[in-house]
């Protein structure tokens, strides 16, 4: 039921401007710019990534039930009943929960060492080292290694907090959730339920089951980033990560160069690339901060005229907005503007 | 200290072992000592101590072949979790960059497992070249026998890769091998100065059961019933993926206060190392499985081990009862047979090895590819599909063809005359292994409508004679379940809210602990 709620929601938004493969690439969390230009004009932020193993098949076969069920038309689009049953659900399904855009990178890295730190410590405390880790990645393993140097023989006082900082979350989630959230941990001679098995003991189905999961650990998170004096533990477990959340390293080289004020042609020089890849990096960059000045590329007339454009056409296709706009406006000029508003939002 | 209490300080130091079992400290020294061994010891009798203590032990590296390759990473597992850190598990679905940096550092390393499919690649025996191998394992060495039920062609390249590695101390280890399957290792390994140790395999604390029904229902209610009055750490075999699945399910639906899981190797690593682990805890008392279940777990209170179907033959049947009451209590073997299962075994035997159709269609693709001008694709999953044939399929055709000259590396060699003399000789040989396999089916079939003892018609063509039982013999000498008192298990499930779950498993106020 997550599920669909999800992608009838992104089927609401797009309103078949994009293939079912974008809704597929924001879920994944595709490395691209069009996907999270996508996200972003279509204000589906906060699902881009949160569902990293999913598939194209996947993704069908649930729209194809959604089809059957008459919540969606063949062109994907919600019909009304698509449209009144988001409605009624959206707040039951607390699809704002989810912050793709801020979490994707870090939510999987904190519930595996979360998952793996609390078995190291119970066996640990019990004195038994051959468990058998339930993660079995090697940067996780390496993390753990560290960690657990330092805080070594501490194993009840750090059990305790933990007991105290998860009580406090889960109190916030419904009894549903925090059994869920507690059945999946492993500890001291006992081994935490596989996916399988919760979906049969919580009576869902393995992609809401992943879902409820992830929505959890993005709550979690928000939590423990913005009151993390109340969350020590928690917090530690994640302070050697900076929340990188999508610059790709070479759009932040282009970054730094232009705050030392090279013009786009000297960055392309510079770095020997393509004038148009360090576009791309503008682009992106602007995606993610909003208070990025644009004015610099496109002069505020400009942004008038696309922004009508977009308008006129209701649009976010950058060749239909090309057309009708003065030729001397580029199509980098259009995406940045594409960039800095968000269509969703205009429209309504 | 003697040579004997400094075994026993690394036995214990290093496994945590107080004591050897039966003849893994005559194996040990034997290679110690540099001499050639073929163990045939009887599943859960520590078979992988044989090598890896003197892995331990021994300058240079040990070398271990396995076909398993589940197993091999599992063993990995377990031996890091124990403190043997030196260990690695190579196999083709390592990262191809970490495969390479592995590569360049295997001198590190004391025990490395590597399957079959990998010690083909010169990349790999180049690097090898460079390494002390002082000890060569084949594990499963009954696969280099065509007699044996689980030939594979792959181990026929090992005898040139040991003379490649310096002609290191080999040790060929197998829990299921005949006289005839034990004489053929010794023969291709060219070693015949070899050290047999075979032990018995008949285990006197198992108590063999056949129950005839007419169909799976009546299976089913056979196990609900049996379930009904006992909890006890049981496994129940299948002989596919999709059965373990459905029947546990169907059996959950009936058996609503067992904990019920399957298990197979189509399952995420983690999930099944999960299903292990709960298992061996006692968090789950009934596993559904495929043959993959079992090795490389030693769990020693098995009391039930159910065959829903028949395993193909005889040696797999012994292996997989053999999980049974590792502890020495009363175990049960159960296996449930309708008329109508015979056919189950004899299709999996044709879906192993290709047909004749098959077999004319690889030759007219290969014909066609050499015409062309192409060379074959390098991913088994290219060439299945190219030769429609299954990824095992493939490997047996493989390797004939390259036995005959028709391939060689990624290149197709044609002469007609070659060509029309190796697929007769091909097509004879598959119909040689399927008659061979259907005689083996056959002897399971045999057995399984037995009158005289079980006991004593399983074992006939492993050893002349059997022990005594310590309990009951078999269902032929008078066993029913009815007598049967085997000791429950307790539920050790945590109950109550969430906090009272999370505060247990956080050992919140846990008096006992060790620090
Ligand atoms: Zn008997």
């Amino acid at each position: 039921m997550l599920f669909d709620g999800i992608l009838l929601k992104c089927c609401s938004n797009i309103k078949n401007e994009r293939s079912l493969a974008a809704i597929y690439h924001l879920l994944q969390g595709k490395k691209s710019i069009q996907t999270v230009q996508d996200a972003h004009s279509y204000a589906l932020k906060n699902f881009y990534g949160i569902y990293r193993s999913i598939t194209k098949q996947l993704i069908d076969k649930q729209i194809r039930q959604l089809i059957k069920q008459n919540l969606l038309t063949d062109d994907f689009i919600p019909t009304t009943n698509g449209e009144n049953w988001l409605l009624h659900n959206e707040y039951i399904l607390l699809l704002d929960m989810f912050n793709g855009i801020k979490y994707h990178t870090i939510a999987p890295v904190f519930s595996d060492r979360l998952l793996l730190l609390i078995q190291t410590l119970t066996n640990s405390k019990k004195n038994y080292f051959s468990f058998i880790p339930i993660i079995d990645k090697t940067s996780v393993l390496y993390w753990m290694k560290l960690y657990y140097r330092k805080i070594k023989s501490n194993e009840t006082a750090y059990l305790n907090a933990i007991y105290v900082e998860l009580q406090q979350l889960l109190s916030t989630f419904s009894n549903e959730e925090a059994n869920l959230f507690v059945d999946r941990l492993s500890g001291y001679k006992m081994y935490g339920k596989s996916s399988h098995q919760l979906s049969e003991s919580h009576n869902l189905n393995l992609p809401d089951l992943h879902l409820v999961w992830v929505r959890m650990v993005h709550r979690i998170l928000s939590a423990v980033y913005s009151d993390f004096m109340r969350y020590p533990i928690l917090h530690s477990i994640i302070s050697d990560i900076e929340n990188k959340i999508l610059i790709t390293s070479s759009a932040q080289r282009t970054v730094n160069l232009l705050h030392e004020k090279y013009t786009v042609e000297d960055i392309a020089q510079i770095r020997k690339l393509k004038i148009n890849t360090i576009y791309d990096h503008i682009v992106e960059i602007a995606l993610f901060d909003s208070a990025f000045p644009i004015a610099q590329y496109v002069s505020k007339e400009q942004q008038g005229e696309i922004i009508k454009a977009i308008e006129r056409t209701n649009s976010s296709s950058l060749k239909t907005i090309k057309e009708i706009v003065n030729s001397e406006i580029s199509y980098f000029q259009i995406r940045l503007v594409l960039a800095n508003v968000n269509k969703y939002k205009q429209l309504r | 200290m003697n040579k004997e209490d400094s075994l026993k300080t690394i036995l214990y130091e290093q496994f945590g072992y107080t004591m050897f079992r039966s003849g893994q400290k005559e194996i040990i020294q034997d290679i110690i000592q540099g001499n050639d061994v073929l163990g045939v010891l009887p599943t859960g009798t520590g078979k992988s101590l044989c090598y890896q203590l003197p892995a331990k032990l021994l300058t240079g590296t040990t070398i271990v072949v396995s076909p398993l390759i589940s197993l091999m990473i599992d063993q990995v597992k377990q031996l890091k979790a124990s403190q043997f850190k030196s260990v690695i598990a190579l196999n083709s679905f390592i990262d191809p960059l970490e495969r390479k940096q592995v590569y360049t550092q295997l001198d590190t390393y004391k025990l490395i497992y590597v399957s079959p499919e990998l010690l083909q690649h010169q990349e790999l025996i180049t690097q090898l070249k460079r390494i002390q191998v002082s000890l060569f394992v084949i594990d499963e060495a009954h696969c280099i026998s065509q007699w044996g039920h689980e030939f594979r062609p792959d181990y026929l390249k090992l005898g040139d890769i040991i003379q490649v590695l310096n002609n290191p101390t080999i040790l060929a280890l197998s829990a299921t091998a005949t006289h005839d399957v034990q004489n053929d290792i010794v023969t291709f390994l060219k070693r015949p100065n070899m050290i047999k140790h075979i032990y018995p395999m008949d285990r006197d604390n198992i108590t063999f059961s056949i129950e005839e029904v007419s169909n799976d229902n009546e299976k089913i209610d056979v196990l609900t019933k049996l379930f009904n009055r006992y909890r006890v750490p049981a496994l129940i075999y299948f002989s596919s993926r999709q059965s373990t699945e459905t029947i546990a399910a169907i059996l959950k639906g009936k058996l609503s206060d067992q904990r019920i899981a399957f298990y197979h190797g189509g399952m995420e690593q983690m999930d099944r190392i999960t299903i292990q682990q709960q298992f061996m805890n006692n968090q789950l008392d009934i596993i559904c499985c495929t043959s993959a279940f079992g090795m490389g777990i030693n769990k020693k209170n098995i009391r039930l081990v159910v065959h829903f179907h028949f395993p193909p033959q005889i040696e797999s049947y012994i292996q997989e009862v053999g999980r049974a009451g590792r502890d020495g209590n009363s175990s049960v073997a159960l296996l449930l047979y309708s008329k109508k299962d015979d056919f189950l075994p004899n299709k999996l035997i044709k879906k192993e090895l290709p047909t004749a159709e098959n077999l004319t269609y690889v030759f007219q693709k290969l014909l066609q590819l050499y015409k062309e001008g192409m060379l074959l694709p390098k991913t088994v999953e290219q060439l299945g599909e190219i030769f429609q044939l299954s990824e095992i399929q493939w490997r047996f055709l493989h390797y004939q063809c390259e036995k005959h000259d028709i391939i060689k590396g990624n290149t197709i060699y044609y002469d007609e005359e070659n060509w029309k003399k190796s697929f007769r000789i091909i097509q004879d040989f598959i119909e040689e292994r399927i008659s061979i396999k259907e005689k083996k089916l056959y002897e399971m079939i045999e057995w399984i409508n037995e009158k005289g003892c079980l006991r004593k018609g399983l074992f006939k063509s492993f050893q002349d004679t059997v022990r005594q039982p310590s309990y009951e013999c078999c269902s032929n000498c008078g066993f029913s379940f009815f007598n049967w008192q085997p000791e429950n298990v307790e539920l050790n499930n945590p109950l109550g809210t969430w906090e009272e779950k999370l505060k247990t498993l956080l050992l919140i106020g846990d008096g006992n602990e060790a620090k």
